[in-house]
């Protein structure tokens, strides 16, 4: 399954101008990796860079896109989550407009309808914001979800 | 972009002898709402971080941007026609910046509990 190839709103429920991931680039059982470009019309820069809003905003979005991606293999549909806890956060700058983040999801449990990953967040190799956050998951179906055929 | 006057609005704000209490009004036709989520508008966990760190900024005149998050805990979902209240507690401006505990709730039940630290960066 080319998940790189896919469009992000194949795999997570959020939508314009709440994007906050542009593409996931690999996906397996414990680690994902995503990608995301500060751009100047961000519904969350200050100034111009990107909000610490937006940053944790794209740390639970890239953990959505790879449950997507799983929802996918098992052949289920795109449910909406929300973010559970954040914990250990540290920001250490804010990304500037046209910085592209490349963001590391580990999954360290995922029990049921809950998801605990640790993520990091970089900038040409330097690490910006690192957390761990729990996800969780509803029952609800993304209204525009569609199932697709692999 | 601030969310102030924006995704929310002040209604009432005091200032208690250990605690500084606001509520607020969310604007349901806010286009954050029809992203997140189409057909199920639900307040996204990192604006009510955000209007938190508005707040605080409102409240002592600095630009603040956070730089720590000890924990959050997402208790309940806040939709868009909840007024919920921010209590910031414990409060301490130093020179290494200002931390804060934050609790979100309205008179039922409470939805969010942050403590957070900031950088004061003007």
């Amino acid at each position: 399954m080319d998940f790189e190839k896919m469009e992000i709103t194949a795999l997570i429920p959020q939508r314009a101008p709440f994007l906050m991931v542009d593409r996931i680039l690999s996906c397996d059982d414990t680690d994902a990796m995503t990608t995301f470009s500060v751009r100047e019309d961000n519904i969350l820069l200050e100034d111009d860079k990107l909000a610490s809003a937006g940053i944790v905003e794209h740390m639970a979005q890239s953990c959505a896109a790879r449950m997507g991606c799983v929802a996918i293999l098992h052949n289920e549909p795109i449910r909406l989550g929300y973010i559970g806890e954040v914990k250990n956060l540290k920001i250490y700058r804010l990304p500037k407009v046209n910085e592209q983040l490349t963001t590391e999801v580990h999954i360290l449990t995922d029990i049921l309808d809950m998801t605990l990953a640790s993520v990091s967040t970089k900038v040409n190799g330097e690490v910006i914001a690192e957390t761990r956050m729990k996800l969780a998951m509803t029952h609800i179906e993304a209204a525009d979800s569609k199932p697709i055929n692999i | 972009m601030k969310l102030i006057n924006d995704l929310f609005e002040i209604v009432s704000a005091e200032q208690r002898d250990d605690s500084y209490q606001c509520q607020v009004k969310l604007n349901p036709e806010h286009r954050i709402y029809k992203a997140h989520f189409p057909g199920n508008p639900i307040t996204p966990g990192v604006c009510l971080m955000q209007m938190g760190e508005e707040l605080l900024e409102e409240k002592n005149g600095k630009q603040l941007q956070l730089s720590t998050v000890k924990s959050i805990r997402f208790k309940k979902i806040v939709g868009p026609n909840d007024k919920p209240t921010f209590t910031f507690t414990n409060e301490v401006l130093s020179e290494g910046g200002l931390s804060v505990e934050v609790a979100i709730a309205d008179a039922e039940e409470e939805f969010v509990k942050m403590v957070l630290q900031y950088q004061v960066v003007g």
